[in-house]
């Protein structure tokens, strides 16, 4: 029983992460001493200036790239690569061109080999949960910046990932899609309660969705402040106009300037 | 208005297939004026070319031995009466195969060199020194090399086709490689390395592919003629050229204008079959 809870308590785990890139044969620090961790079923945001690498961080928890030090866990197996037991939804564009929506969707479970009967019936199940089944045919370039994030989210949810990282998913849409879309994911989310990492730089976007809100500071990047959000859920556009929200809202804006004056110095 | 929102939406593929057609006639229609100034410019090229021949035209350029519009379609008629299709089967044949064969071998060293940097370094070199090598200069090596003419023959027209198809294919895939975001939606949802290349790679290299395939059927053609000079006794391309060493003029114009046809037709099928394997491009040129 200890060790159970142990376990949810630490579903993600970052030990001690660094992280460099060589420029000119000269190593910058892009991370130094990253630690958290993240409870199973938890909605975490990562907030902070341009530059401080909250992207680069998403991308360790995805396995793209290797911690210089440190180690990542995920349910208790350290990240060595990236697979489908991720999900990832990239900013934008990132349905595969050649491949209809459905293709797309179902792309993670063909690669499992698993029987084409079995990916319809699952890819029509979610495609109908994002309301885009009358497109299953349709290329990507025939869908809007929203349809096709919805798409990328369902294409990194089909596989029943442990977590979900999506970087951005909602920066490049537009106002009114994107409280729709914040919405839907927020609906998903508790639906499936899966565990997801969410890197934004929109602090309401971050208010909205996360149950804690990891501030990363500059120079070199690390974790400035793990911010809980104690709005209760369900929660929706009008969340936004409770006094806990606006408060927090303040709060996280004034660690984000002091954050951004340091870059600029 | 809800309803037919929902219909409209459900059928918009139909839609844009519908609008494409509709473009093309309102297109045609609207170019109308287009087409006949076009129409014109030919019939007066035409006859621009009859009266240079019809006064000898020359100053710089002799006009005196170039035959007329008319003279080249009798030389046609003649053509066609006599025995034409030992011809036309010797050189389309030979273009074909030396197409596929160029094809096949530049798409698998293409692919090979495109994606592993240990293979470039071992073929690219001596593959990019022998590429310059214009047919022409082949044909003397192509003979002593070659147990008979006709695979001679083959092996020009191949070069022609080999060179644009592998490098076009060369570069295309290193252009996939260097597209990470894709790589990595691959690499997320689990591919290995060989669905990577299989499903994300080729896919995306098919336009560059392609391109390759369109200008290597045009070279092949470019190729045959020097080709044909080899040696055969039959072929457009030997056509034209025999017609030039028995001083016989009309057909050579008739053999030039036949090469440049065929070229473009078969270019053009190549283009159609190529392009109906990338369903998914939408290209819309004026209308950005």
């Amino acid at each position: 029983m200890i060790k159970k809870s142990k376990v949810e308590e630490k579903y993600v785990l970052v030990d001690n992460v660094i992280k460099t890139f060589k420029t000119n044969n000269k190593k910058k620090i892009i991370l130094s001493n990253v630690n958290f961790q993240i409870r199973k079923g938890e909605f975490t945001c990562i907030l902070g200036p341009s530059g401080c690498g909250k992207s680069t961080l998403l991308d360790l928890l995805a396995g793209f790239t290797k911690p210089d030090e440190g180690l990542i866990y995920v349910s208790d197996e350290v990240v060595r690569k990236p697979g489908p037991e991720r999900g990832f939804v990239f900013q934008k564009n990132s349905l595969i061109p050649w491949q209809t929506l459905e293709q797309n969707v179902g792309y993670g479970l063909k690669l499992q080999k698993i029987n084409s009967k079995d990916i319809e019936e699952k890819v029509t199940k979610y495609l109908k949960l994002v309301g885009l089944e009358k497109y299953r045919k349709a290329y990507p370039n025939q869908l809007s910046g929203g349809m096709q994030q919805r798409g990328s989210i369902i294409r990194a949810l089909i596989t029943n990932p442990k977590i979900i990282l999506m970087d951005e998913p909602f920066g490049a849409v537009d106002a009114q899609t994107r409280s729709l879309l914040q919405e839907m994911l927020l609906k998903i989310w508790r639906e499936f309660e899966t565990t997801v990492v969410f890197v934004t730089h929109d602090v309401d976007e971050a208010i909205l969705l996360a149950d804690r809100v990891i501030i990363m500071g500059v120079n070199p990047g690390h974790i400035r402040e793990i911010i809980p959000i104690n709005i209760p859920r369900p929660r929706s556009l009008n969340s936004s106009f409770l006094e806990e929200f606006q408060k927090v809202k303040i709060k996280i804006l004034n660690l984000i300037k002091e954050e951004t004056l340091k870059l600029m110095q | 208005m809800t309803s037919t929102n929902v219909s409209s939406k459900s059928n918009f593929y139909f839609k844009s297939y519908k609008k494409e057609r509709l473009m093309l006639w309102e297109l045609i229609r609207i170019n109308s004026k287009t087409y006949t100034r076009k129409l014109i410019s030919i019939i007066l090229f035409f006859l621009l070319w009859e009266f240079l021949c019809w006064i000898d035209f020359n100053f710089i350029i002799n006009f005196v031995f170039v035959p007329t519009p008319v003279e080249v379609i009798n030389a046609f008629i003649q053509f066609i009466n006599d025995s034409p299709w030992v011809h036309f089967k010797a050189s389309i044949l030979r273009v074909i195969g030396g197409f596929i064969s160029g094809s096949i071998l530049g798409i698998f060293v293409g692919l090979l060199i495109g994606s592993s940097k240990i293979l470039e370094d071992f073929l690219a070199t001596p593959l990019e020194l022998l590429r310059p090598i214009p047919a022409v200069a082949w044909i003397p090596l192509a003979i002593l090399m070659f147990p008979d003419a006709e695979s001679g023959m083959y092996y020009i027209t191949f070069v022609g086709a080999f060179y644009p198809i592998l490098i076009s294919t060369q570069k295309a895939v290193e252009n996939s490689l260097s597209d990470r975001l894709m790589i990595r939606v691959g690499q997320s949802l689990g591919a290995n390395s060989f669905q990577l290349f299989k499903d994300i790679i080729l896919p995306s290299s098919l336009p560059g592919i392609s391109a390759g395939l369109v200008i290597g059927m045009g070279n092949a053609w470019f190729c045959l003629v020097t080709a044909e000079i080899i040696a055969g006794r039959f072929g457009i391309g030997y056509k034209t050229w025999e017609s030039y060493v028995i001083s016989e003029y009309p057909p050579i114009v008739m053999g030039m204008v036949l090469i440049g046809l065929m070229g473009a037709f078969s270019s053009f099928v190549v283009l159609k079959i190529t392009d109906s394997f990338m369903p998914w491009r939408t290209i819309s040129k004026d209308g950005i």
